[in-house]
């Protein structure tokens, strides 16, 4: 670097590759000095008129604001400040045509102004804080003002050491005098705001680089300079685009700036004059970046000059003011004729960037001749100032061949047009580049958003996917913690059994009637069973029992069927949104209330087996019969219900296979109680008809001592036989129950917590228990 | 004689040895593991997940692709994305139909004054990109949102349009004169 530095001292200039010379044209302005421009009633600021992010509208329509007020926020760290340039009241926020080469409306505050005095803040000195000048320099919302506008704030923080600031006054442009008039008049001031950017940066040099086209503009900073030590005035030689901030730093200190790099890269930092101006006026005289000097030429404009033009003034009001005359075949330019753009609509506003307005006449500025083919004459390559191959990324651009144009730096393109205006075919080079660039631009844009939305799209899934499995693994959770608490709680015995035999059927082992110790429903039918039995052994000698036997059963039957019902209603409400398993649900009520009305019947009946046998053997059958109705029943009904909760496959399993089992057993049972009906009927009638003769016999006949006694074992053995009768009975009633106790099983399942079932169920076998002991007590004395 | 023969057999012996074993180590050590298609496919997909070509989102598509489905089903990605996929593919591009025009990038609009809140746009939308919750009104994050049209059927109050995505200054695509230049009258 100190190698450079002598070379800068010594008066070194370097050269950049190609450039052109187009007529200047600043003859016109060139000697005007700064006008104050037009006062417009009605402010239209851009809420984008930077490089970057837009700013953040601040305002509300109706708001006052007065001068200097921010009314738009900058957002995010490449954005700048949008400040209302004169006191007055925010008529509107809209899209309003902007000041781009589109001319797309644009987000846009419309201010209306009032004749309120101006605001100055305080001003500060080289003294303060440079985190303080930053802040106000930020504040204010400078931005570059030779025309990329990128926010001041951010090039004067860089991270990297900065060896030299370069201050562009080359203004190389044709026609514009904005950076002329104001070094002419204001080099004082630019000088102070450099050396604020000196406090900031800290450079070795600092080199105003002026084109030697403006010798006055050179006489004037050099003089201003002249008592600061390392600030060069350095008049280069006149080559357009030698204001490019690339090419001025090759031009100054002989080295290129890497593709896809910015100067401060090399440790070095171009600001412009207009921006040096800027600072000084925000950091010393307290008057923050409201307007700007802007320089209205062409023929159709009587007064051409250098005017200070607020910002937000509607173009049309500038040329009005400066004695605009339209013609039919005008040009509106906004910017120089290289770089600048054609104005769409002449009511956009001057904005930051905003540094020339021509208003010329088809004489001054003919339209181009229509477009030829490329001759290959290799021109366009002459001229490239960023020494790149217009030629080819014209071909290239008009392939829409992206991969080709990336890597033939299509980038490094800084649009200044050169090519074009060398091209003897007269092809809009830089056109199609500027197409091509938003077409990457936008690839790559949505290559992101898709990328974004890949993204988002896998995270949705596996959110989803994760959920569903943590309402599984919940559920599962639930009902692991419904069987413990049930295990652990006598409560629950009733469904633990159930569920267990369950799980044994499962395992294949031998659909037996076991019993577990807490097998209290099973054990309450069987015990039911025998009671009956035993109240029907009993009916002659005790009719009042069997009545009241009668009577409990009928409660209990009538319990059972409370208890169907109520299983209904749990079950019903898991299942609400599901109307066909509400059905199903109300039919095995229904089933279960049948059979509980069955039993009621039936009880009865087995207490009257002994008056009329035939008929209780047929009862018997009928009995079976419906047993086995019942167990095909609760089989169909057990897959239907199963459906119920058809999320769980391991449930429709078991209800399937408890179902198979019910329905065998049901066989089985049957089978079995006509065989019993076949062999203890008869039995059953014999036993009856005997002991009915020997009671009477004992009454009558004292001396059939013995005959009694004979009668008396008979009867003892009948009692026995009974007793059997009863335990094979269980293998009759046991289905029947177990049945009873399949069928609510899925709806069991379902509602294992519901305690107030669990009580009834409870209740019922202890009822059924308790009776059973009763009757077996009585029936004990009975016999001895 | 008959040693140089030997000594000739044993150095190449040993010369194939050598070879052998640094082409073995080589193809193991540098093995190149080949973009798999689907994953090729599923990178230039518009990744909308609007399931138009009948798949539930872009990757099941690009698998399917890859499998030799029909490339022309992705009605987001037009055209060019049709070639793009032709040129992976190593299949001829099929002649668009004429009325195929270029899709038109849109974006989901909720009129709030509608919504009655019932999150079913919210259960449809595959990027997330609806905020709401029942009863509540919601409204599309327009950033996020990849116009895949899937929120407008569930809709019960058809509340949801989709809206072209407006040109503005930073998405404009360069083209001049879109704006039909009408001459300024004083």
């Amino acid at each position: 670097m100190s190698n450079i530095f002598e070379l800068i001292d010594q008066g070194q200039q370097w050269e950049f590759h190609g450039g052109i010379h187009p007529p200047s044209r600043k003859e016109r302005t060139s000697n005007e000095a700064i006008v104050d421009g037009p006062v417009s009633e009605t402010l239209y600021l851009p809420l984008s008129q930077h490089s970057g992010q837009p700013a953040i509208c601040a305002v509300k329509v109706g708001d006052t604001v007065e001068q200097g007020q921010v009314i738009g926020q900058s957002e995010g760290f490449i954005s700048a400040n949008v400040l209302a340039p004169v006191s007055g009241t925010i008529t509107a926020i809209e899209d309003y045509p902007a000041s781009h080469p589109s001319g797309l409306p644009t987000k846009t505050i419309v201010l209306t102004t009032n004749p309120l005095p101006t605001v100055a803040w305080p001003p500060m000195s080289l003294n303060d804080n440079p985190q303080e000048l930053i802040k106000r320099i930020k504040h204010s919302g400078i931005t570059g003002l030779g025309g990329a506008s990128f926010p001041t704030s951010v090039k004067l923080s860089p991270r990297q050491n900065i060896d030299i600031l370069i201050i562009n006054g080359a203004e190389c442009e044709p026609y514009i005098t904005a950076d002329d008039a104001l070094m002419r008049a204001h080099n004082e001031q630019i000088i102070t705001g450099i050396l604020v950017m000196k406090k900031l940066l800290t450079p070795q040099r600092i080199i105003i680089a002026i084109e030697d086209n403006k010798p006055e503009a050179i006489n004037a900073m050099t003089a201003a300079a002249k008592p600061y030590e390392h600030i060069i005035v350095r008049a280069i030689p006149t080559l357009y685009p030698a204001g490019g901030e690339k090419q001025l730093v090759e031009v100054l200190t002989g080295q290129q700036v890497p593709s896809g790099k910015i100067p401060a890269d090399l440790g070095i930092v171009v600001q412009n004059v207009a921006t040096s101006y800027a600072i000084a006026d925000v950091i010393f005289n307290g008057k923050p970046l409201l307007s700007r000097i802007v320089t209205v030429t062409g023929d159709l404009v009587k007064r051409p000059g250098n005017y200070r033009v607020i910002l937000g003034t509607p173009v049309i009001d500038v040329l009005n003011f400066c004695g605009y005359q339209p013609s039919p075949q005008q040009k509106l330019i906004m910017g120089g004729p290289m770089m600048g753009f054609a104005l769409n609509d002449a009511n956009a506003p001057v904005i930051k960037a905003t540094n020339c307005i021509i208003a010329a006449s088809d004489v001054e500025l003919p339209n181009a001749p229509d477009e030829q083919n490329c001759i290959r004459c290799g021109d366009c390559e002459q001229v490239c100032p960023a020494d790149l191959l217009p030629q080819q990324l014209q071909w290239f651009a008009k392939d829409k061949d992206h991969e080709k144009l990336t890597q033939h730096n299509l980038f490094d393109c800084i649009e200044c047009g050169a090519c074009a205006y060398v091209c003897p075919s007269h092809i809009p080079l830089v056109q199609y580049y500027r197409v091509a660039k938003a077409e990457i631009r936008e690839s790559h844009k949505e290559q992101q958003l898709a990328q974004r939305a890949k993204e988002r799209f896998e995270l949705r899934s596996a959110r989803l996917e994760r959920d569903k499995l943590e309402r599984e693994n919940r559920n599962k959770l639930a009902s692991e913690r419904r069987q413990a608490a049930m295990k652990n709680n006598n409560d629950g015995d009733a469904i633990a059994a159930a569920l267990a035999r369950i799980k044994a059927k499962k395992s294949g082992q031998e659909p037996v009637v076991e019993k577990p110790p807490g097998n209290d429903r099973v054990a309450a039918a069987i015990a039911r069973a025998k009671a009956k039995k035993a109240a029907a052994d009993n009916t002659p000698p005790n009719p009042d029992k069997s009545r009241v036997n009668d009577a409990i059963a009928r409660a209990k039957a009538k319990k059972a069927a409370k208890l169907a019902e109520q299983d209904q209603d749990v079950a019903q409400s898991p299942v609400i949104d599901d109307a066909a398993a509400e059905k199903k649900a109300r039919i095995a009520a229904t089933i279960a209330k049948a059979k509980a009305k069955k039993a009621a019947a039936q009880a009865p009946s087995e207490s009257n087996i002994n008056d009329y046998d035939p008929d209780a053997a047929k009862k018997a059958r009928i009995a079976a019969t419906i047993a086995k109705a019942k167990a095909k029943k609760a089989a169909a009904q057990a897959p239907s219900e199963s459906n119920i909760n058809d999320d769980d496959p391991d449930a429709v399993k078991k209800a399937r296979i408890a179902a198979t089992i019910a329905k065998a057993k049901a066989k089985k049972a049957a089978a079995q109680t006509e065989a019993n009906i076949n062999v203890d009927g008869p039995a059953a009638q014999e036993s009856a008809a005997t002991s009915e003769p020997v009671i009477e016999k004992v009454v009558d006949d004292a001396a059939a001592d013995k005959k009694a006694r004979i009668a008396a074992t008979i009867a003892k053995a009948k009692a026995k036989k009974a007793a059997a009768q009863a335990q094979a009975n269980i293998n009759v009633d046991g289905p029947a129950a177990q049945e009873s106790a399949v069928s609510p099983e899925p709806v069991i399942e379902k509602v294992v917590d519901d305690a107030a079932a669990d009580k009834k169920a409870r209740i019922a076998a202890a009822v059924a228990k308790a009776k059973a002991k009763k009757l077996a007590q009585q029936t004990q004395p009975k016999d001895e | 004689m008959m040693s140089l023969v030997l000594i000739a057999v044993a150095v190449l012996s040993c010369l194939g040895l050598v070879f052998g074993v640094a082409l073995g180590f080589a193809s193991i050590k540098f093995k190149v593991q080949e973009d798999p298609i689907a994953e090729k496919i599923d990178d230039i997909l518009p990744q909308t997940q609007c399931g138009q070509c009948g798949y539930p989102g872009c990757k099941p598509y690009a698998e399917a692709v890859a499998k030799g489905d029909d490339i022309t089903k992705c009605a987001p990605g037009g055209q060019q994305t049709i070639e793009i996929i032709a040129q992976i593919m190593g299949v001829d591009v099929p002649v668009a139909s004429d009325d195929s025009a270029e899709p038109v990038k849109t974006v989901a609009f909720i009129i709030e004054e509608d919504c009655i809140g019932c999150t079913k746009c919210i259960q449809a939308c595959p990027v997330d990109a609806i905020l709401g919750t029942t009863k509540q009104m919601h409204t599309i994050i327009a950033d996020e949102c990849t116009g895949c049209d899937l929120c407008v059927e569930p809709c019960p109050v058809d509340c949801i349009e989709m809206i072209p995505v407006p040109q503005k200054t930073n998405n404009w695509n360069g083209q001049l004169n879109i704006i039909p230049i009408k001459q300024l009258e004083s």
